[in-house]
């Protein structure tokens, strides 16, 4: 390669580097909701926003800002017979597969690696992304996976203008509840 | 009171009220007698049984039957063991053995002879066993030892193996591909070697993409590259696109590969150009994933496709007196039904017939399905959908005759000579025995479990015998086609 053509391509990758910063540094600055131990969410069911695809409906909820710091959405489904009843929600790979990313609306970008997690009686990982679309502010999804034998449950929250790490605690503790216990039982037919 | 009871049986209502109870009772009587019992008789239309093997009782996935000198062979890939028995007994050897490869003379298919348990990996179900097996003659393979025969095998999901057989009673270990996860549907061309491995590589964000080898040697074993769709590669975010099931290659001649993408959801059928996929380049980039694929058809999320299965340029009985595209490039996809008794999680799962003669813009132009009321299906227990299908294309029924897999419903025999108009034309539902297991689904939190054959997968030989075995331990039986369908072949009649 001639050197003429290094400068240009090193230029264009530091410049590419520094906006990839910048762009992950914007994400991860310190955003206005206020802390978990503060809010008190109230969840309101929604009428499901998705066209029918392979996995069907589930349940659709809303926080709002003034209960949860900042505006979020949480869908849930069932994946069944999609998960490893011997490995489970094993790694970043295997959350990713399960994960509804069409629910995120816009690209996708792992802001960190994913975390085990418990709900109610079942292990699974989660995952914080930055979602980027041409039509939205600065948001973040997370997205959580967790089995009962081979039957997977996946929910994903939207985050508008906040971190979903933020609200971690409040988004498990809502999954770990009894109406959503109910609610998994009766969908794998567990009761 | 006697009065006011007459009047109640007297009065119109009462008597449609009765008739429902009546009707009722009619229908779960009947759908009790199709519930299988021990004894009870294989139900069966245009197809014979012929000849049984129990196969120890293993769980059995992919039979491949080779043409070995002057001997057919089965080798009869099997799941692990189940929870109750994790390592059934080999009668031959006395010693409990962890399922993996049965290896059964079928040369006299009335008197099929077991010859060889060959163990697989440790692990119950999908979790052990060697469910997977090809076959190719050591003088066939540019490399090969032309005095060998060479089994191609999954051990368990963890690796593949391959053996030679030439004395089918005593294998040899030749190669080991390790590392992997989930290995599964391979497929091996005796022609040149080039094996297309369905392996999970770690690295990769799927559980199985492909691995494709030059195994011309079998001794020594060549990565030629990775692939899979684009953001199933390693690095990729975002949405991961359906994991891989199996292929099916037509060789040199044909230059294409059929993928199959999805088992009982998001199926894909990917037809990909075989010479651009093993000459071009090979990073697994998103670039060099997609210079190779021809055309790509996206089924309903609802299916899933488990098996591709090439039929090749067929005329169509309708279109012969067209001038312009009267003979069709078919491909028969076979989805895979998970879900025991039509539960939530799945929808119905059945075979699709695609003209792909624009390969570009394959698109479904017929379907077949067993229909569940013949049998009450969804009542009798297990899985109720199609599985496998035959991927013989020896003439006995190439173009001819399907044989599929429906799990409680058995093996069915389909006339695809108008693969725009597919006729189910016979079928064996085989009985269950001691050793069929149960399977289970929960009612009211509890399982509750039935007895039913689980038919997986179906071959065929040269000879026109049928061979079909059950993942509910229940073993091989070899069939014959009957009456109208054995016409349809061009066997003499029996």
């Amino acid at each position: 390669m001639r050197l003429s053509a290094i400068r240009p391509a090193a230029t264009i990758a530091a410049v590419s580097v520094l906006g990839a910063a910048a762009a992950l540094l914007f994400y991860l600055a310190p955003a206005s909701i206020k802390p978990a131990t503060a809010i008190h969410p109230v969840w309101v069911e929604t009428k499901w926003p998705f066209p029918m695809d392979q996995w069907g409906e589930g349940k659709a909820f809303q926080c709002k800002a003034a209960d949860c710091g900042a505006e979020l959405k949480l869908y849930i489904r069932s994946k069944i017979g999609f998960c490893s009843s011997t490995t489970g929600v094993a790694d970043d790979n295997e959350l990713d597969r399960l994960s509804d990313f069409d629910f995120m609306n816009g690209a996708t970008v792992a802001l960190d690696k994913s975390h085990e997690i418990s709900v109610a009686w079942m292990k699974g990982r989660l995952r914080i992304y930055a979602t980027a679309s041409p039509a939205r502010a600065r948001a973040t999804a997370m997205s959580i996976a967790y089995n009962n034998d081979s039957d997977a449950l996946v929910a994903t929250v939207v985050a508008e203008g906040a971190q979903a790490a933020a609200v971690e605690p409040a988004v498990i503790a809502f999954l770990s509840g009894e109406p959503m216990r109910r609610w998994v039982a009766k969908t794998l037919g567990l009761e | 009171m006697k009065v006011l009871l007459s009047r109640r049986l007297d009065s119109p209502g009462l008597k449609a009220s009765c008739a429902v109870i009546v009707g009722a009772l009619l229908a779960s009587s009947a759908i009790a007698a199709d519930v299988p019992k021990i004894g009870d008789p294989p139900e069966a239309s245009n197809m014979r049984l012929v000849g049984y093997s129990d196969l120890q009782g293993r769980s059995a996935y992919q039979p491949t039957i080779h043409h070995q000198g002057d001997r057919w062979i089965a080798y009869i890939g099997h799941h692990g063991g189940t929870d109750e028995v994790p390592k059934p007994v080999n009668p031959m050897t006395k010693q409990a053995e962890f399922n993996g490869t049965s290896i059964v003379d079928v040369t006299d298919p009335a008197h099929p002879k077991y010859l060889r348990h060959l163990p697989g990996q440790e692990g119950t179900y999908e979790g052990g066993g060697g469910q997977m097996t090809r076959v190719c003659d050591g003088k066939d393979l540019p490399k090969g030892d032309p005095n060998a025969v060479y089994l191609l095998r999954t051990f368990g999901g963890a690796a593949h193996e391959i053996w030679n057989v030439a004395d089918p009673a005593n294998p040899k270990l030749i190669t080991r591909l390790t590392g992997l996860k989930d290995t599964h549907k391979s497929w091996w061309e005796c022609k040149t070697g080039i094996a297309y491995l369905v392996s999970g590589v770690p690295s990769w964000r799927v559980r199985r993409m492909t691995e494709v080898y030059d195994l011309s040697d079998p001794a020594k074993p060549v990565k030629i590259r990775e692939f899979g769709l684009p953001g199933q590669e390693p690095g990729s975010t975002g949405k991961v696109p359906t994991e891989l099931h199996g292929m099916i290659s037509t060789g040199p001649e044909g230059n294409r590969i059929y993928f199959g993408y999805g088992t009982n959801k998001g199926g894909i059928l990917q037809i990909v150009d075989r010479n651009k996929l093993l000459n071009g380049p090979k990073e697994p980039t998103p670039e060099n994933l997609r210079a190779p694929v021809i055309g790509e058809m996206e089924m309903s999320p609802l299916n899933g496709a488990h098996t591709t299965y090439p039929l090749g340029k067929m005329a169509i009985p309708q279109f012969a007196g067209d001038k312009f595209a009267s003979q069709r490039d078919m491909v028969m996809i076979v989805d895979e039904g998970l879900i025991n008794e039509c539960q939530a999680g799945e929808a119905r799962q059945m075979i699709w017939f695609v003209d792909a003669t624009v390969e570009a813009k394959p698109m479904v132009v017929s379907s077949y399905s067993v229909d569940e009321a013949s049998g009450n299906f969804c009542q009798r227990g297990g899985r109720f959908g199609s599985h496998s299908s035959n991927e013989s294309r020896a003439p006995v029924f190439f173009q001819k005759l399907a044989f599929v897999t429906w799990f409680n419903a058995g093996v069915r025999a389909i006339d695809i000579r108008d693969p725009y108009h597919p006729k189910e034309v016979g079928y064996f539902i085989p009985s269950i025995t001691e050793a069929t297991d149960k399977r289970c689904i929960k009612v009211d939190g509890k399982d509750r479990c039935k007895v039913a054959i689980q038919s997986n997968n179906v071959e065929t030989d040269d000879r026109g015998y049928i061979y079909v075995v059950d993942r509910a331990n229940t073993g091989l039986h070899i069939l014959e086609v009957t009456g109208p369908a054995r016409a349809i072949a061009g066997l003499p009649a029996n």
